[in-house]
């Protein structure tokens, strides 16, 4: 635990520190809604239909692109070998690696959600359900975006491969993501799709922390 | 058995009956199953002629499912006890996995049109299908660009088990969303009450599928391993270099 809360503490201060990298994912979010309202016409009836699957699109995107920051310059600096020698184990790693892109890989999008959804004229009842559906499947799809860091923490420039790697996991969220967040709308917090969802995202962790694990230990061992 | 077979020379000496005994088996399902599918089976009711795109459809997708079951169960065996032979198994179901997979996609397509009148629809099984040549193509890839061999083994097992935990969410997920929007869905033949003029040349041909799948694997595996052995062969010769003028 104390590990964990000592590697969570360091990466939120130096992404602190360094700039404020952790804010691009917000701008590529604003850019790609931006691109999209141009692309399908800009008429606001139109945008509103599609308001919910394209901020989904745009967040998973965001965080897919992202999963190089969360281990490739740790690794290359040696940081991920020394924590590792240090006597924690991997899953421990994975989990404070976790924690911390769900701090600054995804809640910068989801702050920014609000505002890039009343540009797309959602109404504030589909928003509150959308950022509920956001937020019960955000675990998951950092879960899946570790692994990708995980798995490719050794190579640069595997990004495409990484998206392709990891897209047929993010399916079923994306669908129980945006069916929860109609039910909310609909049937309020009884809604089933809302339970399948929580569920999903838990068992999501569950695959995904261990096989992050798991690969990182692969990585960094000596061949 | 699993340890039986890890050793290779003791695998070389089962795949060395039963390689010819899966291609033999293959070559003759395949044609007696594709003669009587086209030619000497009766033609459907509803389906007309277009019934005989059953014959290499079905086979396809229980081969593209069936491969990458054992390319999971493979992946384990590797994860856990890293025998190399189980992944070059894993490794060798992969193309054939793949291969199926579009097979299974554009025999569907073609008789989808016929049958349903469109070339593709956002169907729950053909989704979750296309999902599964995804999950294919991305483990290829990742054997393609890790260079160190055997890191390579570790990280697409580790991808091929969270996969294939996954992929019965994802059908259940797509059978979710599909039926939310689309109540009335198409219905596949292949019930339980198939006539046997139907069944027996499926049977056949599902027979022939499995036996090429199990041959295109031995084959795959008896070659790596023939690598395998030159890589170790000690070089007798001395090395030598030669200066060319010019």
């Amino acid at each position: 635990m104390r590990a964990f809360t000592a590697i969570l503490r360091r990466d939120l201060r130096l992404a602190f520190r360094t700039g404020g990298s952790w804010i691009l994912g917000a701008v590529f979010m604003a850019v790609f809604i931006s691109l999209c309202a141009i692309a399908l016409g800009g008429q606001m009836s139109e945008l509103r239909r599609l308001a919910a699957p394209l901020l989904w699109l745009a967040i998973v995107f965001s965080m897919l692109l992202s999963f190089a920051t969360i281990f490739q310059t740790d690794y290359r600096q040696g940081t991920l070998t020394q924590i590792l020698l240090s006597g924690t184990s991997p899953l421990t790693l994975a989990l404070a690696k976790w924690a911390a892109f769900l701090c600054l890989g995804f809640l910068p999008l989801f702050l920014v959600t609000p505002v890039v959804g009343t540009f797309l004229g959602l109404s504030r009842e589909t928003l509150l359900a959308t950022l509920l559906a956001l937020g019960l499947a955000a675990p998951a799809l950092a879960a899946y975006v570790t692994l990708a860091g995980a798995i490719f923490c050794a190579r640069t420039g595997a990004g495409f491969l990484a998206v392709l790697l990891v897209t047929p996991f993010l399916v079923p969220l994306l669908i129980f993501g945006l069916e929860a967040g109609q039910a909310f709308s609909a049937d309020g917090w009884g809604a089933v799709e809302l339970r399948l969802l929580a569920g999903l995202s838990l068992l999501s962790i569950a695959i995904g922390l261990p096989a992050s694990a798991a690969a990182l230990r692969v990585n960094l061992e000596p061949s | 058995m699993i340890s039986y077979l890890a050793n290779p020379a003791r695998f070389r000496k089962v795949s060395k009956w039963l390689t010819p005994i899966c291609g033999g088996l293959a070559a003759l399902c395949l044609v007696v199953g594709t003669y009587m599918g086209l030619i000497s089976s009766p033609s459907a009711d509803l389906h007309g002629e277009g019934v005989r795109m059953l014959y290499v459809h079905v086979p396809a997708a229980w081969c593209a499912l069936a491969a990458y079951t054992a390319l999971a169960v493979c992946s384990l065996i590797s994860f856990v006890w890293r025998h190399p032979l189980a992944d070059s198994a894993a490794r060798s179901l992969a193309v054939p996995g793949l291969i199926f997979a579009l097979l299974c996609l554009a025999t569907g397509s073609l008789w989808g049109r016929p049958a349903w009148g469109t070339w593709w629809q956002w169907d729950a099984r053909m989704t979750s299908v296309l999902v599964l040549a995804f999950i294919y193509t991305g483990y290829l890839l990742l054997w393609g660009v890790i260079e160190d061999k055997r890191k390579a083994a570790r990280l697409a097992s580790i991808v091929a088990m969270v996969g294939f935990i996954n992929i019965p969410i994802i059908k259940f997920s797509v059978d979710w969303w599909n039926t939310l929007h689309q109540p009335a869905s198409v219905s596949q033949p292949g019930a339980p009450g198939m006539p046997s003029e139907f069944f027996i040349p499926l049977f056949i041909m599902m027979t022939g599928y499995t036996a090429l799948l199990a041959w295109c694997s031995l084959r795959s595996i008896e070659a790596d391993l023939v690598k395998l052995k030159n890589r170790r062969a000690p070089k007798t010769a001395p090395a030598t270099i030669e200066l060319k003028e010019g």
